[in-house]
């Protein structure tokens, strides 16, 4: 019996501490990369966001329009709006990437979920990031894509890129477990927003699906 | 799913001062009953909108448009189709939203706010503003219009508007421009086209199945 329970909690320490990332190889590209490679660039973005998951027993789905604008080198902004035009958020970075709430609707402001969306845009518009990666890895030769890590203040981000040089997901994890992974439809280059983001929160569960707007966004 | 609704109701925020061209009007009386009496001539009411969002700090603006459709009692649908398609219909007690691919229902009789809202809606277009206990209203008109201008009372309204400034024609009484305000000064305007009165307009159009 005794021995029963020692092999068990082997098992199940071992499982804890069990590597999501295995077999990893450092890799050397020809072409320097840094953050500012990957940070994408453009004027101002609109996509049609549509939220979905469970909140205990509750689900929950709401939908509404996302504005991104970029003030050159210098700030940030992020509006999420409902279809009828209010604002759920409005977020912003400056120049230092510091980040600001510029407003939030009562139901949504809690400090775990403004923690979460933060997080989320900061790895989306590769923000808060070290200027050089922490090392590039392949984990699989047949498929040749480059998981690009970068340190978080908890755990770590990895930007998967093909080697014509594409963002294919984002994803962002301890040494143990994924907790958020970021897809994107079509694969998009350095430096550009995907047309189609899927963000899954893993541990929280629920998923953000992004699709670009390409019109109607007027001076 | 209530922010679905409540986001929808911060839409609707006005200030307590009345648009350029408009006077103020001291006895609301005369409004109040022509108002009632296009209300019960008025079975149903189909419309183009578009859509404004102001976005002050940004200095920048995201347009959208669609169709608007009201039916006697308590019926309304508003569709958006550019640039994206979401629809959202009230049928009695009943609201049903439908976004990219998916359907919710919601039932206001189980929240007082979305009571509230489903309640702006009707009396925009039923033009019982004056009797919604929720806002104070003030009325203002220019040559060719009315424009009533709701300020919430109560503290739940409070913080989902500024407030809503309903713009109505003088000739039909039909509300021709909705603007709603935000607490931090952004607004949304929607401007009603091509409307037509008492047209068929087929229940279908409002099911919330």
């Amino acid at each position: 019996m005794r021995y029963f329970l020692f092999v068990s909690l082997s098992f199940f320490l071992l499982s804890c501490n069990k590597k999501i990332y295995q077999n990893s190889q450092e890799i050397q590209l020809s072409q320097s990369l840094t953050a500012a490679d990957l940070k994408p660039k453009f004027e101002k973005e609109l996509y049609r966001g549509v939220i979905d998951g469970k909140f205990g027993l509750k689900k929950f789905h709401f939908s509404g329009v996302l504005y991104m604008k970029n003030f050159g080198d210098t700030a940030t902004r992020v509006v999420f709006q409902s279809e009828m035009g209010s604002t759920f958020f409005d977020f912003g970075w400056d120049h230092k990437d510091s980040f600001i709430v510029y407003s939030i609707m009562e139901q949504m402001n809690k400090p775990a979920l403004i923690k979460t969306l933060k997080k989320d845009f900061e790895m989306l518009l590769v923000k808060n990031m070290a200027k050089q990666p922490k090392g590039i890895y392949n984990f699989d030769r047949n498929t040749r894509e480059n998981y690009i890590k970068f340190d978080l203040e908890k755990g770590f981000v990895y930007y998967i890129a093909d080697i014509s040089r594409n963002i294919i997901a984002i994803e962002n994890a301890d040494e143990s477990k994924k907790v958020v992974v970021m897809k994107m439809s079509p694969v998009a280059p350095f430096g550009q927003l995907a047309d189609k983001i899927s963000i899954k929160h893993l541990l929280a569960g629920f998923t953000i699906d992004l699709k670009k707007i390409k019109q109607d966004v007027a001076e | 799913m209530s922010l679905i609704i409540i986001a929808a109701a911060q839409n609707f925020s006005a200030s307590a001062q009345a648009a350029k061209g408009f006077t103020a009007v001291s006895n609301t009386k005369t409004i109040e009953t022509s108002l009632a009496s296009t209300a019960k001539s008025t079975n149903t009411i189909s419309s183009d909108f578009v859509q404004v969002k102001h976005m002050k700090m940004l200095n920048d603006k995201v347009n959208s448009k669609g169709k608007f459709y009201f039916k006697k009692e308590d019926k309304i649908r508003i569709e958006y189709t550019s640039p994206f398609q979401y629809l959202l219909v009230m049928n009695g007690g009943q609201i049903m939203v439908r976004d990219e691919n998916k359907t919710n229902k919601i039932n206001t009789r189980n929240s007082k706010t979305m009571q509230s809202v489903n309640k702006v809606m009707m009396d925009c277009m039923r033009g019982t503003v004056f009797n919604n206990k929720d806002f104070s209203v003030k009325a203002f008109e220019s040559k060719g219009q009315y424009l009533l201008q709701m300020t919430p009372i109560n503290s739940s309204m409070k913080g989902l508007f500024a407030k809503i400034e309903v713009y109505l024609e003088k000739t039909d009484n039909t509300v021709t421009k909705l603007v709603m305000s935000e607490n931090g000064g952004d607004y949304t305007d929607m401007n009603f086209t091509n409307k037509k009165i008492n047209t068929t307009l087929s229940d279908a159009l409002f099911s919330v199945r």
